[in-house]
């Protein structure tokens, strides 16, 4: 099979374990990132795959050659992987154009020039073909070691960390068009990153890893997104409301209102994730417990509103201040009176005991329409 | 599982790490011997020594070392302060000026000072011509053949040790560091005592660890001034007591020392590991200085160079017009050459080994590549002449062991093939300075972050092409550094020089040290200026190289 | 990688294979010495004996470190000759097993008995007396005789001498000691520290500088720094010091004045002995010997061969001979004495 294929991949530096027993399967021809926080050893893949660290314990397959096994260490010259580090890593003392030129070993020296100032072309920086990096901005920097690292043409390419030495505005830019910089070269990419808008943005296809690079879930954006298999993954893509709570009936009772749900036993204790998004304000005053607005923010279209369940709620106290993703015409001075639901697609919600031995594996919990009566 | 528990513990094994390994072996065998001697039986002179001069062998050297370190410590860093930071006139000239003095011998400069400021000297001649005394009772001089007097000498010669290594530093510093301390409301000064000297201390201490090796193992200027260091002790005990074993055992202790103080300062210093946090550099921004503080920056600078350097090195070349005939002597052109050549192939063998085994420590940083690399950097805390003897062991053990091997199975007997060579006197060099260029060569190497090395690989550049077209540019200067301080030294270098050499061979050390230790220095001045003059030559080219090196001030001319 | 190899191989093999084959090997018309004197004092003398023989003089000047490099370099030691600058050297290489006999019938003649060794291990070539030198006018006749006066109290701050720890000075403190016991020698050198006037530093010449200069009135040294100064062209002021001091020589009245030899011996593993015993031959011939008393004011072994007249000047003296043999023995105590009493601290 094409593509990158990490079997049983465990690794220590001296007592400190990164990874324990990691697999991964990355597919040729699609962006794959990998999503986790510090300390996941996501970079430490990163830099087994491209034969940086010698590999330990497990194997790790490159369009079915296995390249590093503990007898096997193909070294990172001879993988035909291309590499792009956090800080770019661009050879101070190198032009740009020697630079991109550098990979090209072997190639004789118009030609790779050529190439080289194509690959210049695609990212828009030929005229800073003379130039040394440290005369370049960050953003500059970026799109020449993308330039460099693609320029041999690589099986494979590592992307560690590519946006975050670039300031938010940059950071926009550099993304759309570094995706269509790669979509157009059409190679393989596994991007490491720490940020879940950044990998929503990017990736065909995302694989969340928790401690010790184990694999937390795999799947499209919308997947991952919309049904989190796991508490962290769905605590991962921005705000979360939190409650405990017991499943009684099929359904499980927050202070917003019922849940229902499946394939959870009766009174197993759960945790329930609500987006912001997921809680509901009615400005009527109607349905459901009274909350007081403590601040609003706007964010673009939309806001992101702090709220207080009241006292009635019955909410237990650290469960009573909420974030609500609120349209940004929603003016609480308005009215006198706001109550508050639950929409239970935006809730997820995972059992808190270890029965079964599931636990960590992730529940899925199919939320009912209008569960919230 | 533990994923170590499969780990092949041999799996360090490479051409890099076996090569680090084997140098670092050969380098460490001198040391080996000198401890080996160390363990063979001999009087017992410890007893004796602990209850007579050993305490006073200590203090003395405590305070020698005490002296100088504080005393480089202050001319270096204040100097290296000044020239890169501020603006006054003559800078520019004290930039390069400020190392001269590091091509100045220190028995050479002792002895100029001796005849200058002893009682029968110029200057006391002049006071008591000025006064009237007729007799040493009747004022007070301070005496230049004390410990005061040495530890001067040593600081006047030494102290560009600690300027170098310090004003690279600086001049590394980004200036947004700088800038940013500005920023938060700190003046120049407290930004310096805050941000600068703490940046900068990796340097600066590698510089009077430098310092301190040398005092350490001084023997010419406290011999001359009769200062009872360590040092002296152990030959007192070698060549008076005839106790080699026991002079080897003192050297041993010297040796724990040092290392107990290397390993002190880097336990010191464990959590301070810092890269350069941006990789944008601009000229550093350089206060204007104004007035008082101006004319004491210049009397600052011009100080240690014209005590350093200039009044010593006119004293010298008086002599070599008044001695002008003895001085001429052809030889000294043929002894010149002999050091220069010693000199240049040492610097050579010195900074390629210190490149291969500091690139050997960076690429498998395994305990054993990393013990055996700082092992091997121990010769510099060895009295040369203890080291020689270490030298002379190993390489005869080696030669009679290779002649004994040939007489059995050939019949061919090869003699000494290196004792009593240019390859012995060579190797002997290396030992001795190798601390010089790993120590630079490592320090440069850790300050390039491991994804230049990630990135070439990637790349499909293998390591030796790697080193070849990323590292070695980019420590370019500090390579070149180390190839200077490494040639400065060995155009110094006496005691090993004299005792590992061939038949009818001199360099300019060892022939000015003939006359010098009749104290007929002035027969020998030309040679002694010859010395300071090929010293110099690397000084001035290592200045040069330095600004030249700075990131962020050459680039721009090259693409323009 | 395999590039790297070569370049350090090429590199290593050049740099050997050009410095090794720089050391000579036996041959017939060469003799290798390591030397403990000074260069500029024996080139003359080798310069004639190559002029006369036609054979090649390859030398090495050490101190320090002479005898390790012979231990180390063993059989295969290309040395054939040591020249030492006292007894003390001579001993060592004798403890140390590195010196061989010689049977020459014309060094018994040249060097009598008590400047050799028994058998024929190393020969004195010359020798020299360890004196007083004493201000012309701030010394009184008769207020120094002895080594002993320097001890006495009356000589309080008016003595200048090099280090304790040099070897002239250890060596008179080691007859010393052959001569009248530790305790005594210990005293002596007690007494002698308490009358410093400055802390022991630089050599014999410098210490006569001090006289003459005025730092103090008596200082110890070697004779033949006295004819050096005396007759020194290159800095005439040495001249000015040498004229405002007396040579005296101590202990006239009872054993005599301290002596001490600089002599050969050949080693082990001399390649060249016949050319090494040649040399010595050379050296203790009326020629040679004449050189060394003429050039270096010292005092020839040979008889009949005369001294320099600036050093007859002096006139004959008593000196105390037959002790030397057991300076070397001594040595190592002496030393200690010196670091017990602190001499030059």
């Amino acid at each position: 099979m094409k593509g990158l294929h990490i079997v049983g991949v465990s690794h220590a530096y001296g007592e400190n374990k990164v990874l324990d027993n990691a697999s991964l399967m990355i597919p040729a021809g699609e962006l794959v990132c990998l999503l986790g926080s510090s300390g996941s050893g996501k970079t430490t893949l990163l830099r087994l795959a491209a034969g940086l660290e010698r590999l330990q314990l497990g194997k790790i397959v490159i369009d079915d050659k296995i390249v590093a096994d503990p007898e096997v260490h193909v070294p990172p010259d001879h993988r035909g992987i291309g590499l792009m580090f956090q800080d770019y890593a661009l050879f101070p003392h190198l032009s740009i154009i020697d630079n991109v030129t550098f990979g090209l070993r072997g190639m004789a020296k118009p030609k790779a020039e050529r190439r080289a100032m194509e690959m210049l072309g695609r990212v828009s920086m030929t005229k800073y073909a003379q130039s040394h990096p440290h005369m370049l901005s960050g953003g500059q920097q970026q799109r020449v070691a993308m330039a460099r690292a693609l320029a041999p043409e690589p099986k494979l390419l590592l992307l560690d960390e590519p946006f975050s030495g670039l300031d938010t505005n940059m950071r926009l830019h550099i993304r759309e068009e570094t995706l269509t910089v790669l979509k157009a070269s059409g190679v393989a990419t596994v991007m490491v990153t720490h940020d879940p808008e950044e990998a929503m943005f990017m990736a065909d296809r995302i694989k969340i890893l928790g401690e010790s690079g184990r694999i937390l879930q795999s799947g499209r954006p919308h997947d991952i997104y919309y049904h989190p298999q796991h508490g962290f993954v769905a605590k991962l893509f921005g705000l979360m409301n939190r409650f405990e709570s017991v499943i009684v009936g099929g359904c499980v009772e927050i202070p917003l209102g019922k849940i229902r749900v499946k394939g959870l036993g009766e009174g197993r204790p759960v945790e329930v994730l609500v987006r912001p998004e997921g809680v509901i304000l009615d400005s009527e005053g109607k349905d459901g417990p009274v909350i007081d607005v403590i601040s609003t923010h706007l964010l673009g279209h939309d806001n992101i509103v702090r709220v207080r369940l009241s006292d009635e709620s019955g909410a237990k106290e650290d469960e009573k201040e909420l974030y609500v993703r609120a349209h940004h015409a929603f003016e609480p001075e308005l009215s006198n009176r706001i109550t508050a639901g639950v929409d239970p697609e935006y809730a997820f919600i995972f059992p808190l005991d270890d029965l079964g031995g599931m636990a960590g594996a992730g529940y899925t919990a199919w939320p009912q329409p209008h569960a919230a009566e | 599982m533990a994923p170590t528990a499969k780990m092949n513990s041999w799996s360090w094994i490479n051409v890099w790490s076996i090569g680090t390994v084997l140098i670092a072996a050969w380098v460490v065998l001198p040391i080996v011997a000198v401890l080996y001697i160390g363990l063979t039986p001999s009087d017992e002179i410890w007893t004796h020594l602990a209850s007579t001069v050993l305490p006073l062998y200590i203090s003395t050297t405590l305070q020698l070392m005490i002296g100088v370190g504080i005393g480089t410590l202050i001319i270096g860093v204040g100097t290296a302060w000044l020239v890169s930071t501020c603006r006054f006139p003559g800078r520019r000239l004290f930039e390069w000026a400020l190392l001269l003095p590091m091509a100045m011998p220190a028995y050479v400069i002792a002895y100029v000072y001796t005849d200058i400021l002893e009682y029968a000297g110029p200057v006391q001649s002049l006071l008591r011509d000025m006064f009237g005394w007729t007799t040493k009772r009747e004022y007070w001089f301070p005496e230049i053949r004390s410990l005061g007097g040495a530890a001067s000498m040593l600081t006047l010669v030494l102290y560009p040790y600690v300027y170098l290594l310090s004003r690279a530093a600086f001049m590394e510093q980004s200036v947004c560091v700088l800038e940013a301390s500005r920023v938060l409301g700190r003046g120049p000064w407290r930004s310096f005592f805050s941000v600068a000297l703490p940046l900068a201390r990796p340097a600066i201490v590698i510089g009077v660890s430098l310092v301190l090796m040398e005092t350490l193992n001084d023997f010419g200027t406290v011999d001359f001034f009769a200062v009872s260091t360590f040092t002296l002790g152990i030959y007192d005990v070698w060549l008076n007591m005839n106790n080699v074993a026991g002079a080897a055992q003192l050297a041993g202790l010297l040796l724990f020392f040092v290392v107990f103080l290397v390993l002190t300062e880097r336990f010191a210093r464990r959590k301070q590991r810092f890269h350069h946090t941006t990789s944008k550099y601009k000229a550093l921004p350089g206060y204007e200085l104004e007035g008082r503080a101006r004319q004491l920056a210049i009397i600052g600078c011009a100080l240690p160079v014209v005590f350093g350097f200039v009044l010593p090195a006119a004293v010298l070349g008086s002599y070599a017009v008044i001695y002008f005939e003895a001085a001429a002597n052809p030889e000294v052109y043929r002894h010149a050459g002999n050091s220069v050549m010693l000199s240049a192939l040492t610097a050579f063998l010195a900074v390629a080994i210190g490149i291969f085994m500091a690139y050997g420590v960076r690429l498998r940083n395994e305990r054993i590549v990393r013990f055996m690399a700082r092992f091997a950097s121990l010769g510099y805390a060895v009295p040369g002449s203890v080291l020689a003897v270490g030298v002379l062991g190993s390489l005869g053990a080696l030669d009679n062991g290779i002649d004994g091997f040939m007489r059995r199975n050939f019949e061919i007997s090869t003699g000494l093939l290196f004792s009593g060579s240019i390859a012995a006197v060579t190797f002997g060099y290396l030992v001795r300075f190798l601390a010089l260029s790993f120590g630079s060569v490592e320090a440069s190497l850790a300050k390039i972050t491991p994804n230049m090395d990630g990135a070439a690989r990637s790349l499909g550049h293998g390591p030796f092409s790697t080193l070849t077209r990323i590292h070695i540019p980019l420590i370019r200067g500090s390579a070149l550094t180390a190839a200077m301080l490494v040639f400065v030294d060995c155009m110094k270098e006496l005691p090993m020089t004299v005792i590992l050499r061939p038949f009818n061979f001199h360099t300019l050390a060892t022939y000015v040290h003939e006359f010098a230790s009749d104290e007929q220095l002035g027969e020998a001045s030309l040679a002694a200026l010859a010395i300071v003059g090929f010293g110099i030559l690397p000084v001035l080219v290592l200045s040069f190289a330095i600004t030249r090196s700075r990131p962020g001030h050459t680039k721009k001319d090259q693409s323009s | 990688m395999i590039r790297l190899k070569n370049v350090f191989a090429a590199i290593i093999l050049g740099a050997v294979s050009g410095m090794t084959a720089i050391a000579p090997t036996a041959s017939a018309a060469e003799v290798n010495l390591y030397s403990y004197r000074q260069p500029f004092l024996m080139n003359p003398l080798l310069d004639a004996f190559t002029q006369q023989t036609g054979i090649k003089v390859n030398m090495v000047y050490l101190k320090k470190g002479m005898l390790e490099r012979l231990k180390a370099e063993g059989a295969n030691s290309p040395a054939d000759l040591v020249l030492t600058a006292d007894i003390g050297g001579l001993h060592n290489l004798v403890e140390a097993g590195l010196l061989q006999s010689s049977e020459s019938n014309t060094l018994k003649h040249n060097v009598p008995g008590q400047f050799r060794h028994p058998d024929g291990l190393w020969y004195g070539l010359t020798t020299r007396a360890r004196i007083i030198y004493a201000h012309k006018k701030r010394v009184k006749p008769g207020e120094v005789t002895t080594y002993e006066d320097l001890a006495k109290p009356h000589m309080k701050g008016r003595i200048c001498i090099r280090s304790g720890k040099h070897v002239y000075n250890v060596s008179l403190l080691a007859w010393m000691i052959a001569a009248k016991g530790e305790a005594a020698a210990e005293a002596w050198a007690k007494g002698l520290k308490a009358n410093l006037a400055r802390k022991p530093q630089g050599n014999d010449r410098a210490q006569v500088k001090a006289v003459y200069t005025g730092e103090c009135d008596v200082s110890l040294g070697n004779t033949y720094y006295m004819g050096k100064m005396m007759t020194n062209e290159k800095s005439p002021e040495q001249k000015d010091w040498a004229a405002a001091v007396n040579v005296i020589f101590p202990n006239q009245g009872d054993r005599g004045t301290h002596v001490n030899i600089s002599g050969a011996g050949i080693t082990k593993s001399a390649k060249n002995k016949a050319n090494a015993v040649k040399l010595i031959e050379f050296l203790s011939n009326d020629a040679a010997q004449k050189i060394y008393a003429e050039d270096n004011f010292e005092y020839p072994v040979k008889a009949g061969v005369k001294v320099h007249p600036i050093v007859a000047g002096w006139g004959k003296f008593k000196a105390e001979e037959t002790l030397l043999s057991n300076i070397a023995e001594h040595r190592t105590q002496a030393t200690r004495i010196m670091d017990k009493v602190r001499f030059d601290n």
